[in-house]
């Protein structure tokens, strides 16, 4: 059931114009704090937005200059705060402990990235320590070296720049903004997001955004945090996950009640059981549009066959 | 269910609700009002009791059987310090109309320990509508909890009540001895009093009227004020009643106005610099039977002053009254002529030094910070120049932990400006706090020093715990003073 309402969404999300493939101009100056405008988003509904995003053309130069730097197609980072630290995001594809339920031509992006050449000791993109992603982790966190780790980082190095340089990935997984609704201004955030996703795309990494779970406290400002991110998107012609509308049909919007900094776990069945009790978790859901996006750009760079073939 | 709470609570201090008594008290004649006529009542009152009003002839009456006195007379009102109570003198012939005692005699500082922004409700209950947000990294004060001690009732800096529950809050054995309370439980905490004018015949022509409040104590003393939560720690604040609003001028020690710090010389319940009062006279200030040196410097002129938005200033100015003072908080010399820089609530103006007459502590006050334009960050670094690196780069650390973005800037060289302000944002979804931190400078040159900080940062997050260690920091000279400029490798 759960895999048809997917196919229905996905398969919707190819006729829609909403996210336009705009292929003119993309400005990449750097962001000027203050300059956000709210009118600039009064549009943005996710509702109008993939959940599972194409493959941009830009997106697709980011890869190519990326690959003029040797970076490692199977290789990706993740960047961001709890949720995207936790064992609960993708490590079990890494571990070999998932059961792909209802998606079996998902089995593809799972063994490009375990079956890499560097794919030692068992150590791949799926289950190996991030330099980017952390508990509280926020959008300046990203940026300040005081996050970054002292042992593997250089002096000054922001976690982000030591995350690229240590994993010389092709493509970055970038949810943020749970900690951040609590604290700073949309003005704020969408300075500070923008400033990661161009250093990601100077770095030659495709940055591959989320929209973010609705936090609890902060509902209103989680939906213009949401808008934010679309924007971005739109402006720099990246991929983004509309993770917030792939969790609506979910109790709580997939968030936790109890902890509201995190998604839930299913009740039956692990965070990596694509069956349908296993989908009724927050965290599960994430997992499953979190792989069908790489399969969607993997096979649109032609690194995969068309898994729906 | 837990058993209910007794509402008898354990310190001696705290009294029980009692109903409100009205009465009129203290419409004495003008000329009572003298710093003679203080000594004689501090003298005939030295031995009455706490919680009684007591006359210049030394008749003391109980503050719930008074009856009306045309007699100079002092209140004397307990506290949280037994040897040193609050007073209150009444001023001008001002009346003491009404009384009540509260249900406790302190608020208790709460804080959250949620690690994230928590609701406040309109009643003890989930179920009730959420009214307001307790932040991550906020404090509010309780005065009551629940019968089952689930929920928490907190005031509101409008004075407006809420609830939070007790689990989210940071636990305090204090919170067990909160009185049990409703939500129609009145907020009054420790005494509250309602000053009027009086009749036209019987006020004091060209005098201040209202109250002195004072406390020699060094811990918080509190009385709520014609509906205004005072806090005096060794303080003095001046209520000067008028016919739609009681102004209060803050003369001394640590105050807090509604739970909120003021400074010294801030007035409050105006709007407007034209709603303003001055400050009252010089010679009603100096009559006054303050408990120690006045710690603000007042000044007054003879005729109108002139007031200005910068020292030296000549274009513009703005016309403060003659029959009042005014604060003054900073100083700055401009060729040699001294100009007092106003309190915030004077909007800063600055007055010639020369022009006006000075009472109280006008002799430490401290230098101004003028920047203006683009000589900003050249002037803050001559505030900063032959501070050695270790202590800037102490300062950084300090501003850091608070998230003060534009100190950190200031404090940072010019190629390390975007990194402050990135740095000042990045603890903000936590708290964060220096621990065991000592700087000291390794390496220094006419240009650049190397300076070594032990001891690590320490932030909470979400009830979780983390040291961030500290290093070695490269600092370099900008326009004379050390900049910070990144972490050494």
């Amino acid at each position: 059931m759960m895999k048809r309402i997917f196919l229905l969404i996905l398969l919707t999300a190819c006729t829609f114009s909403t996210f336009a493939q705009d292929d003119g101009e993309i400005d990449l100056t750097p962001p000027t704090m203050g300059a956000f405008d709210p009118a600039s988003i009064a549009d943005i509904d996710p509702a109008d937005f993939p959940i599972i995003p194409a493959l941009t053309e830009h997106a697709r130069e980011i890869f190519e200059h990326g690959q003029t730097l040797d970076r490692d197609p199977q290789m990706f980072s993740k960047v961001g705060d709890s949720m995207t630290h936790s064992q609960s995001f993708l490590v079990a594809f890494g571990d070999g402990d998932y059961d792909l339920g209802d998606y079996p031509e998902l089995q593809s992006v799972v063994d490009f990235y375990t079956q890499s050449a560097l794919a030692l000791d068992e150590i791949n993109a799926f289950n190996r320590h991030n330099y980017a992603t952390e508990l509280g982790f926020s959008t300046p966190s990203a940026l300040d070296s005081t996050w970054a780790d002292p042992n593997d980082c250089q002096a000054n190095e922001s976690p982000l720049s030591c995350e690229y340089r240590l994993s010389n990935s092709a493509f970055a997984l970038i949810m943020l903004g749970t900690n951040d609704v609590m604290v700073f201004e949309p003005a704020q955030f969408d300075f500070l997001m923008r400033l990661i996703v161009l250093q990601t795309i100077e770095t030659g990494v495709v940055p591959v955004l989320y929209t973010m779970p609705i936090r609890p406290e902060e509902p209103e400002r989680s939906a213009v945090y949401n808008q934010v991110i679309l924007k971005i998107a739109q402006d720099y012609q990246v991929p983004v996950i509309n993770l917030v509308m792939a969790l609506e049909h979910l109790p709580a919007y997939g968030v936790d009640p109890e902890d509201t900094l995190h998604l839930t776990a299913p009740e039956v069945g692990t965070v990596a059981t694509f069956t349908e009790e296993g989908l009724e978790g927050g965290y599960t859901i994430r997992n499953l549009v979190t792989l069908q996006t790489l399969d969607e750009l993997l096979t649109s760079l032609d690194l995969l066959e068309d898994s729906q073939e | 269910m837990q058993m209910p709470k007794s509402l008898m609570i354990v310190s001696a201090l705290i009294g029980v609700l009692m109903l409100p008594v009205t009465f009129a008290l203290g419409q004495a004649t003008c000329e009572a009002f003298t710093s003679e006529t203080f000594a004689a009542l501090n003298e005939a009152c030295g031995d009455a009791p706490l919680d009684s009003v007591c006359a210049v002839s030394g008749e003391v009456s109980t503050l719930d059987a008074i009856s009306s006195t045309d007699e100079t007379a002092v209140i004397l009102l307990s506290g949280t310090d037994e040897n040193n109570p609050l007073k209150v003198y009444l001023l001008g012939g001002a009346a003491l109309t009404a009384y009540e005692q509260g249900v406790s005699s302190s608020l208790l500082e709460i804080g959250n320990r949620a690690g994230y922004n928590v609701n406040l409700r309109a009643g003890a209950g989930s179920n009730f509508d959420v009214v307001g947000i307790f932040r991550y990294n906020e404090r509010l004060n309780a005065d009551g909890q629940s019968a089952d001690g689930q929920w928490l009732r907190v005031v509101l800096a409008d004075g407006g009540v809420a609830w939070v529950g007790t689990s989210l809050v940071a636990v305090a054995p204090a919170i067990a001895e909160l009185p049990v309370v409703d939500q129609n439980t009145s907020t009054a905490v420790g005494h509250t009093l309602t000053i009027s004018t009086p009749d036209a015949d019987q006020a004091c022509d060209d005098a201040l009227i209202g109250a002195l409040i004072t406390s020699s104590s060094d811990s918080a003393q509190t009385v709520t004020v014609n509906g205004v939560r005072l806090s005096l720690e060794n303080g003095a604040i001046i209520a000067e009643i008028h016919a739609d609003a009681t102004h209060f001028y803050a003369l001394n020690g640590v105050l807090k106005l509604n739970n909120q710090a003021v400074e010294l010389g801030a007035v409050r319940a105006a709007d407007t610099l034209e709603d303003v009062q001055a400050f009252p006279a010089l010679e009603v200030i100096q009559s006054l039977p303050l408990e120690g040196e006045l710690a603000l410097c007042l000044v007054q002129s003879e005729a109108d002053l002139d007031a200005f938005t910068a020292p030296a200033a000549t274009e513009s100015p703005v016309t403060l009254a003659a029959n009042g003072s005014y604060p003054v908080v900073a100083q700055t010399s401009v060729e040699d002529v001294q100009w007092g820089q106003l309190g915030a609530d004077f909007d800063g103006l600055w007055v010639n030094l020369a022009d006006v007459t000075t009472f109280g502590a006008c002799e430490a006050l401290p230098e101004a910070n003028v920047t203006s334009g683009n000589n900003a960050g050249s002037v803050t670094a001559a505030a900063d120049a032959g501070v050695p690196p270790h202590q800037i780069m102490m300062s950084y650390l300090s501003a850091r932990v608070v998230g003060d973005g534009a100190r950190m800037q200031q404090l940072a060289c010019t190629a390390f400006d975007g990194q402050a302000a990135i740095q000042s944002q990045s603890f903000r979804a936590m708290r964060a706090e220096l621990q065991n931190v000592a700087c000291s400078t390794t390496q220094e040159s006419a240009t650049s020093a190397t300076v070594f900080c032990s001891g690590h940062i320490q932030t909470e997050y979400n009830g979780a715990f983390r040291q961030w260690e500290l290093g070695s920091y490269n600092l370099t000279r900008e326009n004379g003073a050390w900049r910070m400029c990144g972490e050494s490798n």
